[in-house]
């Protein structure tokens, strides 16, 4: 059951060991009621959280609580109550994708023909290849397969996204998005494991940033941003060459370059900055397109509390 | 019970049909140029004489003894011959190709995205695939005993006469399917395991002799002779053309109906034990 505080699942202390290698070592986080997003580079120790959670493999140490239930021992129950898209997982190739849709939603005791199931499809533009076997879907249209069947189970108290954007392109990662937006106004909570930052930036009510199987940070994007610097910014104006001329002017400006027509500095004060961008371009009588942070904050943020501010990331 | 049939429906259709094809076209291979299967219906056609001092009469009654003792034969011929080695490593190759591959990793991640547990899931999957083995392993046997010898008696019973055989070799092969995962270690478990099997039952539970009584009678128990059998042979013939002492009849059919509840128990630890291992293993 879910409890009252919005707790829905809860880890403390806990360690996960494959031999030498300790994948997660004393991981404490609580997962709470909204869109969770759980980030860290490959090797992070994302996977085997997620597959702790489902009860697909057990922990060595700690506790774990998912919606009231221990998932080593209750994987069934917390199964019927979560909608999980796992990666590495091979649908059955023979069988149509319709056919598939249909055993599926009679598990979860719903009519493949109730309109839910079928906005689903039609949300993620499945209704074509529907009648093909799956042996002959490209990687894409499994994964687009996949989120349809992890979002029929539409009692789920928590759905579990084992990196949903990987191998969609990019209007299947817009249409995810979309997705996920409806369902945080339908209240409906979900985990999401990505490595594409900006996109999670957008849904997410709370982050998980986890780095060789430890917790780095967790809380609201308020929290956990605090004393990041976002380093370089981006210029755009309708006449950047005339505006270059006049950057030597502006304070504040630790460092600058002009490449390819674009302008790039660094700064501790972009707010001073962009006040005196804005006077410049008046005078100039050009307008600044964009002024904006080269990164996202996550990918800052990644890159400060990961790499610690190197900016090597390539995943 | 919904859900349950819903995952009986995945599993029907996610089924390959190789591992059944594999037990057809073994029990095919395997029977049909065996000349012995021939004598089955000359045992089986002949109505008991009731002697009545008549030559024809006495004579029938010797024919009649001699059927019985070939069928003995047949039947030893058949199951040391034929059945042990080539149709159990078939049975034993068939789990190998249902359960040892459709239990690889991303399978049962699909498998257990959803709500059942590794060893309700296991469970479903054993008794799915060995039912429909044994289907397959019935029919085509069916198929070409009644071919052969146009009797549906015998083509019915002698398939079922096997299924003592086919459950142990089927506990054993699906146990180190899922211990292995690897299909050919798999598909010697199952001869491997008989063989071991009856060595444990012949040592701790009697002795060699009377172990070997157990297929003294079975082929008459198979084809319901037991009466014949005392009525045709008489005093020390039972002992000199079937090899079982008179005064161990008896014996041999309680021994017997042993030899079955240890097959059956056996078989039923191994399943438990398999299901217990798999539902204990990560899938990560």
């Amino acid at each position: 059951m879910v409890r009252d505080c919005g707790v829905l699942v809860r880890f403390s202390d806990v360690y996960k060991r494959f031999g030498s290698i300790t994948a997660l070592n004393k991981v404490s986080f609580t997962i709470l009621k909204g869109i969770t997003g759980l980030i860290g580079p490959n090797g992070a120790g994302k996977t085997t959280t997620i597959n702790i959670l489902t009860g697909l493999i057990r922990y060595d140490e700690g506790y774990v609580d998912v919606l009231g239930y221990d998932p080593w021992e209750d994987g069934e129950i917390i199964r019927d109550k979560i909608g999980v898209l796992l990666e590495d997982v091979e649908y059955p190739p023979s069988l149509t994708g319709y056919r598939l849709i249909k055993i599926v939603a009679e598990l979860y005791g719903i009519d493949s023909r109730d309109s839910y199931v079928k906005g689903l499809i039609e949300f993620f533009e499945m209704g074509h290849a529907l009648e093909r076997r799956i042996e002959t879907y490209s990687a894409g249209m499994l994964k687009r397969l996949g989120l349809i069947l992890t979002f029929m189970n539409r009692d789920s108290s928590l759905t579990i996204l084992d990196e949903p954007g990987a191998n969609l392109d990019v209007g299947g990662r817009i249409r995810l998005m979309d997705l996920i937006h409806n369902m945080r106004r339908e209240g409906r909570n979900i985990l999401i494991s990505s490595h594409i930052l900006p996109e999670l930036e957008m849904v997410c009510d709370r982050y998980i940033l986890m780095n060789k199987g430890e917790i780095v940070d967790s809380g609201s994007l308020n929290d956990i941003i605090k004393g990041i610097e976002m380093g370089e910014y981006f210029i755009l104006s309708s006449d950047n060459n005339k505006l270059w001329r006049q950057i030597e002017s502006i304070e504040y400006i630790k460092d600058k370059k002009f490449e390819r027509g674009y302008i790039y500095i660094t700064t501790d004060y972009p707010n001073s900055v962009m006040y005196r961008l804005a006077e410049i371009a008046e005078d100039l009588n050009i307008v600044i397109y964009e002024f904006r942070p080269i990164d996202s904050v996550l990918t800052r943020l990644f890159k400060e509390r990961i790499y610690n501010g190197k900016d090597n990331i390539s995943s | 019970m919904g859900r349950i049939i819903s995952l009986v429906k995945l599993e029907l259709l996610m089924q390959s049909p190789y591992p059944y094809l594999l037990i057809v076209a073994a029990i095919t291979f395997s029977t049909i140029y065996f000349p012995t299967l021939q004598v089955a219906r000359e045992v089986l056609h002949i109505e008991v004489p009731r002697t009545q001092s008549l030559n024809a009469e006495e004579i029938r009654l010797e024919i009649y003894k001699s059927s019985l003792i070939l069928l003995k034969d047949f039947f030893d011929k058949f199951r040391n011959e034929i059945f042990i080695p080539w149709i159990a490593i078939a049975i034993s190759a068939s789990y190998g190709l249902s359960i040892s591959n459709s239990l690889k990793r991303e399978r049962l991640r699909f498998i257990l995205s959803f709500p059942i547990s590794k060893s309700k899931y296991l469970l479903l999957k054993i008794v799915i695939t060995w039912t429909l083995l044994y289907i397959s392993f019935y029919i085509t046997f069916y198929s070409l005993l009644f071919l052969r010898f146009g009797s549906t008696y015998i083509a019915s019973i002698y398939p079922i006469a096997y299924l003592r055989e086919f459950i142990l070799i089927s506990s054993v092969s699906i146990f180190i399917a899922v211990l292995t995962m690897n299909e050919f270690v798999t598909t010697f478990s199952g001869i491997i395991g008989w063989i071991f099997s009856n060595y444990i039952f012949s040592t701790l539970f009697t002795t060699p002799d009377n172990y070997s009584l157990i297929y003294s009678i079975e082929p008459y128990q198979s084809f319901g002779l037991m009466d014949k059998i005392t009525e045709v042979f008489k005093g020390d013939e039972i002992g000199i053309y079937l090899g079982i002492p008179p005064d161990a009849l008896d014996n041999a059919v309680t021994l017997t109906n042993l030899y079955t509840i240890y097959i059956v128990v056996t078989s039923l630890i191994l399943i438990i034990l398999t299901l217990i291992i798999f539902e204990r293993r990560e899938i990560d």
